[in-house]
């Protein structure tokens, strides 16, 4: 009789399929995991209480900081938020540019999600061709606000610039250039055997499940339940468009994978429809520097390209908020990982972990 | 349901309960501290209300006193709701909520990391986000960055 011995491993911080500084300690008996503990914090910044020394006009830089894969949706969570503190109407053109930039923004890191899935799978090519047009959106994004990384883009009461010159032009013809590649996203994997053979039936979580730890966002809906803030709650703009929720219905790998390619698309649908009727006028009203929002608090939500990106703001009527809470959706979509991947196996831990799609500087902010 | 049917709902079933409104927060209201674990759990059992979905939970440091603050959503009911608690800086714990709500774990160990408040019952209350050695509370509005200047024994 062979014996085997329960076996204690460290995965990370500093590991390539963490994506960014997660630790797992995983106990393992032979290939199976029996118990795995996640440690965060490492990139713990204290951004709540750096809120509390900030004005409101301040602090717009720092939201970038959460997930930097999709920096449009902290902005617009956070102005968001303070606006309806402040109780502003901010013109139409703005919204419409606001939704814009936070559905490219959706696109972008729903690409890099798809490459680097792949890559933790062991393929290449997905990863070079997904690059390859998130590259295009940043340089939208580059001619747009001069970042491609971290925008700083959402102002109080609008946005720092109006779109460039050819900026509706070149967005045609990236969209279309997109929809043409999407066959070759999906020939790549969608029924490839060997990505199938590692993402069927594998990491289920079930709608309960997903409900019981609060998942938002893909990971939700790829569970079956049809919820989407921009139609459940609907913020900006996004009642006067028309668009799809898709969803999975078993809430494996596959499913989640597949959802966020439909996702892709439906964010090519509602860029194209902003496009159109993207109205003229101004792209800001000016605010004045000091603003000072009544006595009172609020939380406001939006959809990210992974989940619910909320922000819960006390004011007690100074220049600073006197508390911020930052409500990250990966923050929640992690907390299921010890669950999901007790007894499965070491192989599946990149895949699963993978397809959550989390992002460690939201988690820790 | 907006938060007069809720309250209505609730008051019916929790009769010894005051549910005071808060004046600054329209979705919120206040509850007793030893109450609060079986109101959570009528809210999340009830029909009606059917609040499946715990949005986060935060502390807020007023000085004199702490504010827990819980916010509930019904996916079904398309519904918000938010508890809040005062604890007494004499008593800061409360009972956990974590079987209840998975995401009220690591929820509740963030509080007791920034803010020190204890969860009684919690599986495994440990810190989060700071190391375990770590001193003091950063979230508290005593804490300051003096906390963090590092004086010779």
């Amino acid at each position: 009789m062979i014996k085997t011995e329960e076996f204690l491993i460290n995965m990370g911080p500093q590991h390539p399929s963490t994506h960014g500084v997660l630790r797992l300690i995983l106990k393992l008996e032979g290939e199976k995991v029996i118990k795995a503990t996640p440690v965060i914090g490492y990139l713990h910044r204290s951004l709540e209480k750096m809120a509390e020394n900030r004005t409101y006009h301040q602090y717009i830089p720092l939201t970038d900081r959460l997930d930097y894969v999709t920096s449009m949706a902290g902005n617009f969570a956070y102005v968001l938020a303070v606006e309806k503190l402040l109780d502003i109407q901010i013109p139409q053109r703005a919204e419409f540019i606001r939704v814009i930039m936070l559905e490219y923004n959706r696109i972008a890191s729903h690409l890099l999600w798809y490459g680097t899935l792949a890559l933790d799978l062991g393929a290449t090519t997905p990863f070079i061709y997904a690059f390859r047009e998130r590259e295009k959106i940043l340089d939208l994004f580059e001619a747009t606000c001069g970042n491609r990384l971290t925008y700083n883009y959402y102002r109080l009461g609008g946005v720092s610039f109006d779109l460039p010159e050819n900026f509706i032009e070149y967005s045609k013809k990236f969209l279309k250039l997109l929809k043409e590649k999407m066959p070759d996203y999906e020939d790549l994997l969608t029924s490839n055997i060997i990505f199938l053979g590692r993402t069927k039936d594998k990491g289920i979580i079930s709608s309960e499940e997903a409900l019981n730890y609060g998942l938002t966002g893909p990971n939700l809906r790829a569970s079956g339940i049809k919820w989407d803030i921009r139609r459940g709650e609907p913020f900006s703009i996004y009642p006067q468009l028309d668009f799809e929720i898709p969803t999975g219905n078993k809430g494996d790998i596959w499913d989640r994978y597949y959802l966020r390619l439909e996702e892709i698309r439906q964010s090519i649908k509602i860029i194209e429809q902003c496009l159109e009727k993207l109205p003229s006028g101004k792209h800001k009203i000016n605010l004045p520097l000091k603003v000072k929002p009544k006595k009172g608090e609020i939380y406001s939500r939006i959809e990210s390209s992974r989940g619910e990106m909320g922000f819960y703001i006390i004011s007690d009527g100074s220049l600073k908020p006197y508390r911020v809470k930052i409500r990250a959706p990966s923050f929640s979509n992690l907390s299921i990982i010890s669950k999901l991947l007790e007894g499965e196996k070491v192989a599946d831990i990149v895949a699963i972990l993978g397809s959550l799609d989390i992002i460690l500087p939201e988690i820790d902010r | 349901m907006n938060l007069l049917e809720i309250l209505k709902l609730l008051k019916e079933n929790f009769p010894q309960e005051k549910f005071i409104e808060d004046s600054n927060n329209s979705e919120a209201v206040y509850v007793e501290e030893n109450n609060l674990y079986s109101l959570v759990k009528f809210i999340k059992e009830n029909q009606a209300l059917c609040f499946d979905y715990l949005i986060f939970i935060t502390a807020i440091d007023y000085k004199d006193y702490f504010e827990l603050v819980y916010y509930f959503y019904s996916y079904s009911k398309n519904h918000r709701l938010a508890l809040k608690v005062k604890l007494p800086l004499s008593n800061l714990q409360i009972k956990s909520i974590s079987n209840l709500y998975a995401t009220a774990d690591w929820n509740e160990r963030e509080i007791y990391d920034l803010f020190g408040i204890k969860f009684l019952n919690h599986p495994d209350l440990r810190r989060i986000l700071m190391p375990e050695d770590w001193e003091g509370y950063p979230l508290r509005k005593n804490y300051t960055y003096q906390n963090l200047i590092i004086k010779p024994d």
